[in-house]
């Protein structure tokens, strides 16, 4: 017996037997195998923009997993120290845990060093905890958003486990509708490889940008079935961050 | 018969049903470790919310209008398809399936047509009709689908809702994949149901009227709509009474984006695409043909 | 007294009833024994500048080195027993390199240390370290955001900051002398000259190239040991200055 039937959908004859005869059926000719399975997908867009002396970071606010909404107003967001958030899609379970863990680093590095981590270094702690976990990764797709030592905006996308890197134009995607969201923002701030036809790419004003990514929260909210519900935005600049909800379409 | 008509003799005849000649090459490129493994193309779904609902007389039918690949790939599908004058169906799964197994003849490739056992529905409804001078029965479709699907083992992921007005009165069924049917007087179906049902399990009831029953069915995919992530944008509604079909396309549409981007202040050089975007790197025109204008005469 | 001396200075875990760790004393008695280390801190860097005591004229001046770099931005100077303080850099190395490889930025110079303190208090509680307390203590320079700073470590776990520290066996004197001409407005020259001025004073040899060891760390170029050439000429320049008082 070539297949074992796992749920009522699935068929249970032999191979041979099916129709078309042609003795293998691609969809169940390898055995059900039962897996340890600990993660799952609950979706999640992180966009992040960095300016000359801000940054503003938008993650929505669905709690999703296959078509089922598990929340309309999770918070995906972590604003780590006055000058850094950090926002991650993946399995909301591990995001929450690599939170927690990342928190206590913050808290412990203030008591140590009598100073706020600075976004530079919670870019490198979080590198550091991610592939810590190499062969058990978090399952957390992280933006890092914030001001640098010299107060100019800062972005850096992340895999699961821990490559990162700066964005040279100064912004970033990640999460589950990252590869749509992504070439609207090269095609507004992309500095290298793409036309706009606008002979330089103006440098937005950070109220611009807000408004830019509100507008590209609901351009991929059309196509993505993950994306929707609301919009956390959070706009960091010198004097402390700013934090608006924007509200999008519930279906 | 049919063979020696065709122009191409290469081609396979296909005697009935669907080609297969590709299969056993697909497994081996889905099993091999040469290097060419892949997956198989992914299918476009429905991810539907499909109910109906009978009533005092009649017959209400509603669907979302949403369609899922990778990304939504259509936010204003139509999912009620006709099958006859007096039957209507909505389709639920893999898009393909719902509209080939239900729609009409006209879509269908040749060789297909031809055959006895994927003749589709409608289109052997019409032909029934035309050799019986009869109109078709809602029970008739029903039985012709089952047939239909149990033949193919649920490998035809059609799952649909039948609804229609006949001699014998309105008539609401069920049809799953594999071919069983429930006739039931509310009824739903596709990843949205569960959503849908709990407005049907709060609702219903007996005899309702016309305005009842649309403003129910359209209750019941919304629910779709907003809970389930497979189902999304409009609302479609078709009621069928005895002497009359209403195909309400769009009846509710709650998803319209315009509100939300006339919210939006964004600045006017984002999203731009002015004349010249596409730069012009180098120009080259190489003339194949001169077309003349000069007028000659004839020799009558 | 010498008997309760004796009753209570056997265990390093063990009060007197007057509250003191006679060993932890014994230990600050080692480093007041050792060679002299000066640290001076200016707005331009940290000077750093020890004696090194040669107890032969066949010894390699070279292979005694009591200040060690502990990482691009900061050194220290050690007091004491040469070998615990090794264990103590070693940490303050390790402690600096996994800042950075965490952070990806220079560890502070109070975090390190503090780390030392930590390792310095320690002691008894794991494989690698000893089980009295240190030895030694260190004068640690460095330069972050918060500008230069001078340090000081003991072997009680403590650790102070100073615009001018002097230990070992000349402290008292330099201590005075410090406490004379130190001012916080110096430039990082006047610091160089300071020191030699000072270790000058309170060595028993003459001061030449061989038997001092001078470092600075800056903001712009980070630890540096001073060369036996910049070093002859400083120490030229100190000779012939208090020639002439």
């Amino acid at each position: 017996m070539a297949s074992i039937a796992s749920s009522e959908g699935d068929r249970t004859l032999d191979p041979a037997m099916q129709v078309g005869g042609a003795g293998v059926d691609v969809a169940s000719s390898t055995p059900l195998q039962h897996r340890f399975s600990p993660y799952s997908w609950n979706g999640g867009t992180v966009l992040a923009v960095a300016g000359k002396d801000y940054c503003v970071v938008a993650t929505d606010k669905r709690l999703a997993e296959g078509y089922s909404i598990l929340s309309r107003k999770i918070d995906r967001a972590l604003q780590l120290t006055d000058k850094t958030v950090i926002a991650c899609g993946g399995s909301h379970n591990d995001v929450e845990a690599l939170y927690n863990h990342l928190k206590l680093r913050a808290v412990m590095y203030k008591y140590n060093h009598e100073e706020d981590l600075s976004t530079i270094g919670a870019a490198q702690l979080l590198s550091n905890t991610l592939y810590y976990k190499r062969f058990f990764p978090y399952y957390a797709l992280a933006v890092i958003a914030g001001l640098d030592d010299d107060g100019v905006g800062y972005v850096a996308g992340y895999d699961a486990v821990g490559s990162y890197l700066r964005s040279r134009d100064g912004y970033t995607a990640n999460g589950s509708a990252a590869a749509i969201a992504m070439p609207i923002l090269d095609n507004a701030l992309g500095k290298v490889g793409v036309s706009s036809g606008l002979d330089e790419k103006p440098e937005y004003s950070i109220a611009d940008t807000i408004e830019m990514l509100k507008d590209i929260f609901v351009t991929v909210g059309e196509r993505d079935i993950l994306c929707g519900d609301a919009v956390d935005i959070y706009a960091i600049t010198a004097t402390g961050t700013e934090h608006e909800v924007f509200e999008l379409k519930a279906d | 018969m049919v063979e020696e008509n065709r122009a191409d003799k290469s081609f396979p005849h296909v005697d009935g049903g669907f080609n297969f000649e590709n299969f056993k090459r697909n497994v081996s490129f889905m099993n091999s470790d040469s290097g060419i493994k892949g997956t198989m193309p992914k299918a476009w779904k429905t991810g539907t919310t499909i109910v109906g609902v009978v009533f005092d007389g009649g017959v209400a039918l509603a669907a979302d209008t949403r369609a899922t690949g990778n990304v939504i790939v259509d936010k204003n599908c139509e999912k009620i398809h006709y099958i006859a004058p007096n039957i209507y169906c909505c389709g639920a799964g893999t898009a393909a399936d719902t509209e080939m197994t239900v729609s009409s003849i006209s879509i269908l490739q040749e060789p297909l047509r031809d055959t006895h056992d994927t003749g589709q529905i409608s289109s052997q409804l019409e032909l029934l009709r035309l050799n019986t001078a009869k109109s078709s029965r809602v029970v008739t479709a029903m039985t012709m689908l089952k047939r239909h699907l149990f033949n193919y083992q649920g490998h035809v992921s059609a799952a649909l809702v039948l609804g229609g007005v006949d001699a014998t009165g309105p008539h609401l069924y069920t049809v799953y994949p594999h071919g069983s049917t429930d006739k039931l007087p509310y009824v739903t179906m596709g990843s949205g149901s569960l959503a849908a049902m709990s407005v049907f399990e709060t609702s219903y009831k007996d005899n309702l009227t016309e305005q009842e029953a649309i403003d129910l069915v359209a209750e019941a995919i919304k629910a779709g709509i907003f809970n389930d992530l497979g189902s999304g944008s409009n609302v479609d509604v078709c009621i069928i009474t005895k002497d009359k079909v209403d195909m309400k396309r769009n009846f509710i549409t709650p998803n319209d984006q315009g509100p939300l981007r006339a919210s939006i202040s964004k600045p006017a050089t984002f999203g731009y695409f002015p004349p010249g975007t596409t730069k012009v790197v180098s120009t080259d025109i190489e003339t194949f043909a001169t077309v003349t204008t000069d007028v000659e005469m004839l020799e009558a | 007294m010498f008997a309760t001396r004796t009753e209570y200075d056997r265990g390093v875990n063990t009060f007197s009833p007057d509250g003191r760790l006679f060993q932890i004393e014994y230990s600050l008695q080692a480093v007041n024994m050792g060679s002299t280390s000066l640290g001076v801190c200016t707005k331009e860097g940290v000077v750093l500048a020890v004696e090194k005591k040669l107890t032969s004229p066949l010894v390699e001046a070279d292979s005694v080195e009591k200040i060690m770099e502990i990482d691009q931005h900061m050194g220290a100077a050690m007091s004491g027993l040469v070998a615990d303080a090794r264990t103590l850099v070693e940490k303050a190395r390790m402690e600096a390199q996994n800042h950075l490889f965490t952070y990806n930025h220079p560890i502070r110079v109070q975090s390190t240390a503090q780390a030392i303190s930590d390792v310095a208090i320690g002691f008894g509680k794991g494989d690698d370290v000893p089980s009295r307390p240190f030895g030694v203590a260190l004068l640690l320079a460095g330069c972050d955001e918060r500008g230069p700073q001078l340090f000081y470590t003991d072997p009680s776990g403590s650790f102070s900051k100073w615009e001018a520290k002097a230990i070992g066996s000349g402290a008292q004197g330099a201590t005075n002398a410090l406490q004379e001409e130190y001012n916080s407005g110096m430039s990082l020259d006047d610091g160089l000259e300071l020191c030699l001025k000072i270790l000058k004073q309170v060595m028993e040899e003459k001061i030449e190239t061989k038997n001092v060891e001078v470092a600075v760390v800056t903001k712009e170029e980070g630890f540096k040991v001073i060369d036996e050439e910049q070093l002859s000429e400083l120490i030229a320049r100190v000779l012939v200055s208090s020639t002439n008082i």
